[in-house]
């Protein structure tokens, strides 16, 4: 008997298990419009349905008591409820859009980025090295876009009426300290690393977060590629040098070694120049990337470069009418050490170390001059997704920085400190918090302390974003920036502080399929800009932090994408108004590295049939001020503009093999930027001047790159 | 005595709810499959779902899913739609990969994954991940050289590569034809496992003009 009820038991067990009940509901947005195809499921069972065009649904389950429904759709935040399975009728449920969508509101006003994310990227990775007239830098390709402008005969960024060591340049959030190659005046500096390195590029004209400090303009951050693309060697035969890479690639770990020579010598052998060269460029770089995967989610990186490179000509001293012999040497080294990982599904975080050794030699004639740097930076950071509407940021770092300089002839005795050596430290927290899909605001603060200022700085940013349109969206940002004085003023003062900014920016941005359009007005207000008195020409006295200064203007950015078929173009163009009264400026004026219009026109054509690209750059800048010290007035005279039409031919000859052609000013304008006049007056009481031009006016180059793999279908197209 | 009795029932309660299980799975899957074949793609995801989520194990369920997600992709009318379909898929991608590390089949899923994103916008993704997705193909293939759809897939790259640099297609065609007996050979014992593919190899032999 015992066995029939067992029997019985397990009869029931199963009737009990077969026992339908039927679960239905509606499932619709926030405004009452049905989804259609929305998953609806049981937790754990295979019981469920999808909602069909009414967003009903309706399916039976042999589950009962307390279980948890789930309902999922694409673009929308996924939803549970639990409850009895006698209560899982006529349910109405309202889903809540996903902020994380595609076509979610952005958080980043005044933010250029190339890469893969295609919901923010005006740029793709291609367009960096692909704009004719960058010669491969990643810094002049963003010299095409607005907030910028081309000073050609310094090549560094320039952004919105700030100096170019307003704008911070990182690797993978960590700070280059040298990130220019060093040139004398009339020869642009580049940025010192390949454009191959990285993924992508996040380039901010203002409003930058807080995880970013010392910068009062802009900040650049690039970002390398997480993994390599195969195993393969790279070889470049260039009319300035020769270039030979290789990369391993394993399963989990990857390392690159690459080595480049770069002379100028045979090219100025050939091409006219207006200088006196000795050594127009001569340098060695060489570089290692390793990549090591700790898991699925965890990645270390650690590259390492090194660079020595050197410049020498003869010119004649403006004070003297001697000609002397110039020459610049640079020795630099440069480590960036990051790991990410993910904590759990809320929290992810990085660390990272960067190293930077730099050493300048400056020699004239028997007099040498050697500023030493060494700089380190290490932060972590970490994200917390709370809620899909609210996401935080947060991290801690510290920037140490020691500066030396070293001179036998001059003397130094003005120098209370040398080496001048201090730490930046700094906690930021920042959070995205979505209103809805359609609104959005970043409220952040970033405290800094500086152990040489003995300040601490308090520097609140927020960020507001409104979609407008399907596509538009508009976008407000308020913040205050710091920076510390140029290191050159730290050797000789007492009681300095941070250089501060305040921005303010208002942006409209329209994106669809063929068009990308951005506009955007802003004001920056500088105060405590170092201001010094010069009693002796180039002996700055009487330091402190009374400067100031206001830029405002308006940039604009146009992208069309396959317009005209097979032709991709973008035009930049920014107005700026900037005044400063700072450094040993005896009133206000507008600085002679600032220009009041720029223009850039870029446009990049496929011809199929050819298998070549074809790149056309021109850029305008309206004259500068230069100062004239025969004339009335301070910074009152204006150069001519600048202009430059640069042409590049890609041309692919297999998938291993690309030749590429380029010139830049092929027109010939006969750029200046300004002139120099002698400190003393001559005997006539007038200051000689020369006028300032670049070394050459057109330039010239051709390249073929070659990649070997084992893996034959290894495509040039990459490499364009 | 009496312990035996109550061990049998047990087995045989055990057995029986295990024997369900089992059961529907197998019919889950023969759901998922066929609403596939009736083209209902999005019953077909929601069915895929549901057995992940109860087959915590089993990497099947995941790659149908989005496997059936990416094809969708490939013919969805807006970026946005396209791109939410993707990312949903590398997310199932992901979680399969965490079952079954070092699987061809996920390799070259993954593969086509990389190649949706290319196809939605080339200029974005294609530097970045043409070299990736031959990479995926190549460890696809070194782990199972048996696997038809991961030397299909292979050659269908190359071979789009060879019409956009107006190479000879030919022998890449005939390397096609050779995939065929690779698909008339393919064994397994796991039941669902994926062997579909043929006619897609069929149809690229097709435009070939062989």
């Amino acid at each position: 008997m015992k066995v029939n009820f067992y029997i019985f038991l397990f009869i029931l067990q199963a009737l009990i298990g077969y026992s339908q009940t039927r679960v239905s509901g509606n499932i619709s947005d926030k405004s009452g419009n049905p989804l259609i195809g929305a998953n609806i499921l049981i937790t754990g069972t295979y019981d469920g349905g999808i909602s069909d065009t009414n967003g009903n649904f309706e399916f039976s389950s042999e589950e009962t008591g307390v279980q948890t429904l789930e309902v999922s759709y694409l673009g929308f935040q996924s939803t549970k409820l639990e409850t009895d399975m006698s209560k899982m009728q006529n349910l109405k449920i309202t889903l809540k859009e996903s902020t994380q969508t595609m076509d979610a509101v952005e958080i980043s006003a005044s933010t250029f980025k190339a890469g893969d994310n295609s919901k923010v990227a005006v740029l793709n990775p291609l367009d960096i090295v692909t704009t004719a007239g960058s010669m491969g830098d990643v810094v002049a390709a963003l010299q095409t876009l607005p907030g910028t402008q081309s000073n050609a005969e310094d090549g560094r960024l320039f952004v919105r009426g700030g100096e170019a060591r307003e704008t911070a340049i990182f690797i993978d959030g960590m700070k280059v300290f040298s990130p220019y190659t060093r040139s004398i005046e009339g020869t642009p500096s580049r940025g010192r690393y390949s454009p191959f390195l990285f993924k992508g590029v996040s380039f901010s004209t203002g409003g930058y977060g807080v995880p970013f400090g010392q910068a009062l303009s802009g900040i650049l951050d690039l970002q390398t590629i997480d993994e390599p693309r195969a195993t393969e060697t790279n070889i470049s035969l260039m009319t300035v040098g020769l270039g030979i890479g290789h990369t391993l690639k394993g399963k989990k770990q990857s390392i690159s070694l690459s080595a480049s020579y770069i002379d100028l010598t045979p090219y100025f052998k050939l091409a006219p120049s207006r200088f006196n060269w000795i050594t127009p460029y001569r340098g060695f770089a060489g570089e290692t990337v390793y990549r090591y995967k700790t898991s699925e989610t965890g990645l270390f990186k650690s590259y390492l470069a090194g660079d020595w490179g050197n410049i020498e000509l003869n010119d004649t001293n403006l004070n003297t009418g001697i000609e002397e012999a110039i020459a610049v040497k640079n020795g630099n080294i440069y480590s960036n050490n990051v790991y990410r990982n993910i904590i759990n599904d809320q929290t992810s975080f990085f660390v990272g170390l960067s190293i930077g050794i730099n050493s300048d030699l400056i020699e004239v004639d028997d007099i040498a001059i050697r500023a030493n740097l060494m700089g380190s930076h290490i932060k972590s950071q970490f994200k917390t997704i709370l809620r899909d509407d609210f996401i935080v940021n947060y991290g801690i770092e510290s920037m140490y920085q020691r500066d030396k300089f070293e001179s036998l002839l001059f003397s130094l005795s003005s120098f209370i400190r040398n080496p001048v050596e201090r730490f930046n430290s700094a906690i930021f927290l920042d959070g995205d918090y979505f209103f809805s899909k359609n609104t959005a605001f970043k409220p952040g603060l970033r405290i800094e302390h500086n152990t040489l200022f003995q300040t601490v700085d308090v520097l609140p940013r927020i960020t507001l974003a409104q979609k407008v349109s399907k596509n538009g969206q508009i976008s407000a940002a308020a913040g205050l920036f710091s920076q510390e004085v140029d290191s050159e003023f730290l050797y000789t003062s007492q009681g300095l502080v941070s250089e501060k900014a305040k921005q303010f920016l208002l942006n409209y941005n329209i994106k669809t399929k063929k068009h990308i359009l951005r506009a955007e007005v802003f004001l920056k207000d500088y105060t405590d800009l170092v201001s010094f008195q010069e009693f002796q020409p180039n002996v700055p006295s009487n330091i402190s932090n009374t400067g100031q200064g206001q830029a405002y203007g308006l940039d604009l950015f146009w992208r069309g994408n396959q317009l005209i078929k097979n032709i991709d173009f973008w035009v930049s163009y920014s107005f700026l108004e900037n005044k400063r009264k700072y450094q040993n400026y005896p009133v206000e004026a507008t600085p002679n590295f600032s220009s009041r219009h720029n223009l850039s026109l870029v446009s990049k054509t496929w011809f199929a049939s050819l298998k070549s690209q074809l790149g056309v750059t021109y850029q305008y800048g309206s004259g500068r001020p230069f100062e004239n010290p025969n004339t009335d007035g301070f910074l009152n005279e204006r150069s001519k503009a600048y202009q430059n039409l640069s042409l590049s031919w890609a041309y692919l000859i297999s998938q291993q093999k690309i030749l590429f052609l380029s010139a830049s000013n092929v027109t010939g304008f006969r750029n200046e930027f300004g002139y120099r006049y002698a400190d003393l007056t001559n005997s006539d009481g007038i200051y000689p001047g020369q006028v300032i031009r670049p070394s050459e006016d057109r330039f010239f180059f051709a390249g073929f790159f070659i990649t070997i793999s084992a893996d034959k279908q290894q495509n040039q197209l990459d490499n364009l | 005595m009496k312990n035996i009795k109550y061990t049998f029932v047990f087995i045989a309660f055990i057995f029986s709810a295990q024997s369900f299980a089992q059961g529907a799975y197998e019919k889950g899957m023969q759901k998922g499959l066929s609403l596939w074949g009736e083209n209902k793609t999005v019953e077909a995801v929601a069915m895929f779902e549901r057995i992940a989520q109860v087959e915590k194990d089993n990497w099947l369920p995941l790659y149908y899913a989005s496997n059936i997600l990416i094809i969708q992709s490939f013919s969805d009318s807006t970026t946005d739609i396209k791109n939410e379909r993707l990312k949903k898929a590398t997310q199932l991608i992901e979680k399969a990969h965490g079952l079954s590390p070092d699987n061809s089949e996920l390799l070259t899923l993954e593969g086509m994954l990389y190649t949706g994103y290319v196809a939605m916008d080339p200029a974005t993704y294609g530097m970045q991940y043409s070299g990736k997705i031959m990479d995926l193909h190549a460890r696809a293939i070194e782990l199972d050289p048996s696997n038809p759809r991961a030397h299909m897939n292979s050659i269908e790259y190359e071979l789009g590569a060879a019409q956009f640099f107006k190479t000879d297609t030919a022998p890449i065609c005939e390397k096609m034809k050779s995939v065929l007996v690779k698909f008339d050979e393919q064994s397994t014992d796991l039941p669902f496992a994926p062997k579909g593919g043929k006619e897609r190899a069929l149809q690229v032999i097709e435009n070939c003009g062989l």
